[in-house]
């Protein structure tokens, strides 16, 4: 069976790039599009990864990240923040608060491959 | 699209933006620098309208200190009605300029965000068709194999099919051949009853004699040889019946003897025309394979080219949307831009006095998330070729730095993650490698 990953970013076009980029690899892809809109996704099915946007209307992509870990059944679930933000104080917050990677976009699309690869196995 | 694209096109649009600003900084340098530049600026201007003006007056004039005080008088009222016209202009940019700027900017991005996601949409219908053409060419190489040879394709499985098909026809030529074998070993059996035949007519002529000359020998004993001359002619009546039964058998055996050798010459026909046969299925066989290969030979490598050339497009596809972030970026960069606008309206709308480009630029700042806009941020003091000289160099490096894997430790416990925190030199040095891009935690 595919894995399933959820991708949250309010821009739309960046949510089709980032699902095209996974469906080619053969993932199952679910989309929110803030942190309010994909805590709804989180509804017990099965999701292995999270690939979220830190600037969203709604609810931003930290706060989102902090839902999710008080979440028991998605608590483990890793989570990758996607983000045209570079700056290491938020990277450092994004790191407490249970984030397994950070990556800067635009990202390529096989470091994002790789990334995924590496948390999903 | 090529790789130049999004930067051309972010290019692209930056260029009006900039522009924007640099005409929005004129007008507020013009309206907005502070007091005592206003005032000294407003007071040369006004001194040298009133110079004029009391050049062109009463040259008579000769109190000095009088005419002093009118300039003075004359440049205050300039002053003041300048200032109130340019309050006035002030709010009133506030009012139009600064919404219709804020409109079309959001138009351009509203434009740019459908155009790029039709964009996505069209390449990833696109993508998937390209997907269904791989499967099926990979059904089809499946089927076929591939051309550098190997197990399972198809002209391999018709060959083989064919030989085994070959195989049991000979098989079954030469179980004919043991058949006709035994037929010819039957001819040589008539041939041997033939003389036994022989032998009987033989044996039947010499008893007949025998039986003869015994009647003579009676017919000579008188009375006393009648009884033994009964005795010789039963058995020349034996004779003769021995005699004709070994012609019955002659007769018979030639008969079966003439069948076995039309049998013998029928099956070595046969024989030859069976291997004629053979020989003609092997060829042909032989020339359904190769012309097989012909055919499958060529679709080979057609559906592997097909493969390869689709996997390509489709990476490209994929690289070519990935170039679309671009839109992201620059919706962000509006966005920031368009608050700010949003921002000096409100400024500007109380007048004059409401303006405060310290709180202007350092609220823009504040929601800054791109490396580019921190760089392209300019202090007050900071000359605009500097800036976009910089800008440009950063643009190069941001991209390249762009992923960061981090440890499940705490920040500071391992080298990596010490290095997260480190300054932006640290990790310019290392961008070359993929590894280093990421961050994991």
């Amino acid at each position: 069976m595919s894995k399933t990953i959820l991708i949250v970013d309010d821009s739309t076009s960046l949510r089709q790039v980032v699902s095209m980029t996974l469906k080619s690899q053969g993932f199952e892809v679910v989309e929110g599009c803030d942190g309010k809109d994909a805590l709804t996704k989180l509804d017990g099915r099965k999701i292995h990864l999270i690939v979220s946007d830190l600037n969203m209307p709604n609810m931003d992509g930290l706060t989102f990240v902090r839902e999710v870990k008080k979440n028991p059944t998605y608590k483990f679930v890793p989570i990758i923040m996607l983000t045209t933000e570079s700056d290491d104080k938020l990277k450092a917050e994004g790191q407490a608060a249970g984030l397994k990677a950070w990556m800067v976009k635009p990202f390529k699309p096989e470091q994002m491959l790789q990334a995924v690869a590496k948390l999903v196995a | 699209m090529s790789q130049k694209s999004p930067s051309t096109g972010l290019s692209g649009l930056a260029l009006p933006i900039a522009g924007g600003a640099f005409s929005l900084g004129l007008v507020a340098a013009s309206v907005a620098v502070p007091n005592p530049i206003v005032s000294a600026l407003f007071g040369v201007i006004a001194v040298g309208i009133a110079f004029t003006a009391g050049k062109l007056g009463t040259p008579a004039q000769s109190d000095q200190s009088k005419r002093q005080a009118d300039y003075e008088l004359e440049a205050s009222r300039t002053l003041q009605t300048e200032a109130v016209a340019d309050e006035a202009e002030l709010k009133e940019l506030g009012r139009t300029w600064v919404p219709t700027l804020d409109k079309q900017l959001m138009t351009a991005n509203g434009q740019m965000e459908l155009g790029i996601c039709n964009l996505t949409d069209a390449f990833g219908a696109i993508h998937s068709k390209l997907n269904e053409t791989m499967k099926v060419a990979n059904q089809a190489a499946a089927v076929l194999g591939n051309s550098s040879g190997g197990d399972g394709g198809l002209a391999v499985e018709v060959s083989r099919s064919l030989t085994q098909m070959l195989d049991a026809f000979k098989k079954s030529l030469d179980d004919k051949a043991g058949i006709f074998k035994e037929v010819r070993g039957f001819i040589s059996s008539t041939d041997e009853l033939k003389k036994m035949a022989t032998s009987v007519e033989e044996l039947a002529a010499k008893t007949n004699l025998l039986a003869l000359n015994a009647a003579i020998e009676a017919a000579r004993a008188g009375e006393e040889g009648r009884g033994f001359s009964i005795v010789a002619d039963e058995v020349r009546k034996l004779s003769m019946l021995s005699a004709e039964t070994g012609l019955r058998i002659r007769e018979r055996v030639q008969d079966i003897s003439a069948a076995a050798r039309r049998a013998g010459e029928g099956a070595t026909k046969m024989e030859s025309s069976d291997n004629q046969m053979l020989d003609h299925a092997s060829n042909t066989v032989g020339n359904v394979v190769s012309q097989f290969q012909q055919v499958t030979e060529p679709l080979q490598v057609a559906s592997d080219k097909i493969i390869s050339n689709t996997q390509q497009v489709s990476s490209a596809l994929n690289n070519a949307v990935v170039h679309f972030q671009f839109q992201d970026r620059v919706s962000q960069i509006v966005g920031h831009v368009r608050e700010s606008l949003e921002h000096l309206k409100s400024q500007i709308g109380e007048g004059l006095e409401g303006l405060d480009v310290d709180t202007l630029m350092h609220d823009l700042e504040k929601n800054y998330t791109m490396a580019e806009e921190r760089v392209n941020h300019a202090p007050r003091a900071a000359t605009a070729s500097k800036t976009g000289a910089s800008a440009t160099a950063v643009t190069a490096g941001a991209s390249a730095a762009s992923m960061e894997f981090f440890d499940d430790e705490p920040a500071g416990a391992q080298p990596t993650s010490s290095a997260t925190s480190s300054a932006t030199a640290s990790k310019a040095a290392v961008k070359e490698t993929a590894e280093d891009d990421i961050t994991f935690f």
